[in-house]
């Protein structure tokens, strides 16, 4: 059976237990998104967006939803992994765990719950925001989500309103044995002047197979601010696609951060239309590759208005047979003078093997902006690996040091001092592991 | 202390090193003057461990234990510290960071108990102050924009950091103008002592001013041609190199 044709029957046999089963909009969404799929299909290597991430082999796998759960086991991995002082909302195999949850204090008016329940306590906001940035017609994978989204978060930011503790949303991929999907919706708004700090945190318990297609819309009104760090540390099977989107007004400002560790092949394709004047959005990432992992990041930066701001550095530190892609796209649309977008992607490849696919592109049609761009694939610089050997430093710790500190100019980019821990902590235990595997 | 016999080494192909033979005992101070491409740096960075420089005849001992089959970082704790001609930037690494990891490499080697964070800062302030380094720079990257001035007095700090049995100071006195020279050398100077060796490789005479060697070498086509005491560094600022050549290619 092809994927199609295997989706669409589990779509079938499952879709009565998906949430909103009696909301006739999302019904509706639901079926339509799995007829785009069934006449569009998943991305091949001829869709320009995905030339370089070949998902046939995920294709391969018949992905179904968890039938089972192992909720006691969830709540202790997230309180070991996630972040100690978050909100909190629990995923497992994409089925919300409201006793590994914590959501106590938040806030006045500031909305934080799962997706499942927001569509009777804020259904006409789910309604509005479901499917307004992301639709089924993105690509075959989004329509999937879509389709059988079991949960996600909904996230709600009253206006003025800072929100201090990051809301974490942990999502655990449990050791099944049979290959699991995990469909999780999230919907992000922030209102005027409002603040949050959002991390998707993707965890892996064991190196089952399985299947991660999230999708994330988040919307920030005039003035907000949304930082979004995303961590992605799935095991050596899993397969991960995540698509998130934002859109902005004026003078709001978006902070985006990806850190992709595990996953057989991991995709994060990050999207954000500037809407309003004076919005700014900064997109940063680190990835960390080894064996046979194939780490993407695709991102694209829509300026449809002028005097919007845009900065992109993404850092791969590829080892073994790895690859990495960075498909970056920077739109200036006609009206959209005065802008200035940035964007960069650098690769250290530690082995012979290991390749990059990276590319960088400006778009621009309005006249007076600045933008650049640029990629720079290189390996460990000899001179300064010897620097700190004539210093007595062990080969080993000089490679780690130097990884470490390449890498440390995304980590260094985010705000809040425990995210920026974890993700220190996350990307330096993949700095080692792929430096274990030598460095030729 | 280090014993150099019969040394050739080459680059590329290239045989730049013909048969050195240098031994250096501790307290003394050896300075190496030459041509430019005479090999000067070439036997600083056999000396240190460069793997771009293949030995191919010859021996060096430190305290009778061979070198040549040692690591960078294994001769660096042996006690080999040589300071970079152009010391390199490290964007990302603090010179706090990377000291304390070298240190502590250093003392784990010794069989020591790491420096803690507080050690390690008082020992740092008290070595910065032989070069009158700014505290501060200890938190910058490693040589990031960084004065030729700045790296050089951080070449002599790692050095103060270290402790090494023996020095090589390669071309230290390239890039800096005379109140820099002054400071640097002053810093090298407080850090003689009757165990420890030091090699200073220059172009010029002006750094032996203030760097006073007890013995003076001539390296000339990958060879050492003269030796004499501190008063030859002045008749070569006087007469050059070379009244000095014809022995060389014979």
């Amino acid at each position: 059976m092809n994927a199609v044709a295997h989706y669409t029957s589990a779509f079938a046999g499952s879709e009565n237990g998906l949430p909103g089963s009696a909301v006739p909009w999302l019904v509706d969404k639901r079926r339509a998104a799995m007829a785009a799929l069934a006449s569009t299909g998943f991305p091949t290597t001829r869709d320009e967006a995905w030339r370089y991430t070949d998902v046939a082999q995920l294709l391969t796998v018949p992905f179904s939803p968890a039938t089972s759960l192992a909720t006691a086991r969830a709540a202790s991995l997230a309180e070991s992994g996630g972040l100690t002082d978050a909100y909190r909302l629990v995923f497992v195999d994409g089925v919300y765990i409201a006793e590994a949850s914590r959501l106590a204090g938040l806030p006045d008016g500031v909305v934080v719950t799962n997706l499942a329940s927001a569509l009777g306590s804020h259904s006409d906001r789910v309604r509005m925001a479901f499917g307004k940035l992301v639709d089924a017609s993105r690509h075959g994978f989004a329509a999937l989500n879509t389709a059988m989204a079991s949960d996600g978060a909904f996230i709600a930011v009253p206006r003025g309103v800072r929100v201090e503790k990051p809301i974490e949303i942990l999502s655990i991929a449990s050791n099944q044995v049979q290959p699991v999907s995990t469909n999780l919706r999230n919907l992000v708004r922030v209102e005027a002047n409002a603040e949050a700090t959002v991390v998707e945190h993707y965890l892996g318990d064991g190196n089952a197979v399985s299947l991660t297609n999230s999708v994330t819309e988040a919307s920030l009104a005039e003035s907000a601010c949304l930082a979004h760090v995303k961590i992605q540390r799935e095991g050596q099977s899993a397969f991960h696609v995540a698509t998130i989107a934002c859109e902005q007004a004026r003078n709001s400002r978006f902070y985006s951060c990806s850190a992709a560790a595990g996953g057989a092949l991991a995709r994060t394709e990050i999207s954000s239309a500037l809407l309003g004047e004076g919005a700014d959005a900064q997109l940063f990432g680190a990835y960390v590759a080894r064996g046979r992992q194939l780490v993407d990041h695709t991102t694209f930066l829509d300026h449809a208005v002028p005097q919007c701001t845009s900065n992109e550095l993404y850092k791969g530190v590829l080892g073994d047979m790895s690859r990495g892609v960075f498909n970056g796209k920077v739109l200036v649309r006609k009206d959209a003078q005065k802008t200035a977008a940035f964007q960069s992607n650098r690769n250290v490849l530690l082995s012979d093997s290991a390749v990059v696919d990276t590319r960088p592109q400006l778009e621009i049609y309005a006249d007076d902006v600045k933008c650049s761009h640029g990629a720079t694939i290189g390996r460990l610089d000899d001179e300064a690996l010897f620097y700190l050997r004539a210093r007595g430093i062990e080969r080993a710790a000089a490679q780690r040091i130097l990884t470490q500190a390449f890498a440390g100019e995304v980590v260094h980019s985010i705000a809040h001092p425990a995210i920026r821990a974890l993700v220190a902590g996350v990307v330096d235990d993949a700095l080692n592991r792929a430096l274990a595997g030598g460095v030729s | 202390m280090l014993v150099i016999k019969d040394l050739h080494a080459r680059v590329d192909g290239k045989e730049i090193l013909r048969g050195v033979n240098l031994t250096v005992k501790p307290g003394e101070v050896h300075a190496i003057m030459g041509p430019n491409a005479a090999g000067k740096s070439t036997l600083a960075k056999v000396l240190a461990g460069r793997e771009e420089y293949e030995v191919t005849q010859g021996s060096v001992t430190l305290d009778g234990k061979s070198l040549l089959e040692l690591a960078p970082e294994e001769r660096a704790r042996e006690g080999v510290f040589m300071s970079f001609q152009y010391p390199v930037e490290i964007p990302g690494v603090t010179n706090a960071y990377f000291m304390r990891s070298a240190v502590n490499a250093h003392r784990k080697h010794r069989g020591e108990p790491e420096l803690d964070a507080g050690a390690f800062l008082k020992l740092a302030r008290e070595n910065m102050k032989l070069v009158a380094m700014d505290e501060k720079m200890l938190n910058r990257a490693v040589n990031e924009g960084f004065s030729g001035g700045e790296r050089k007095r951080n070449e002599i700090f790692q050095m103060a950091m270290l402790a090494p049995k023996l020095a090589v100071l390669d071309e230290t006195d390239s890039g800096l103008d005379i109140d820099a020279l002054r400071i640097v050398a002053s810093g090298v100077n407080a850090l003689r002592s009757p165990d420890r060796a030091l090699i200073v490789i220059t172009h010029y005479q002006r750094l032996l001013d203030y760097l006073v060697p007890d013995i003076t070498h001539v390296l000339l086509g990958g060879r050492i041609v003269k030796t004499a005491g501190k008063e030859l560094a002045l008749e070569l600022e006087k007469r050059g190199y070379e009244w000095l050549q014809q022995g060389a290619q014979a």
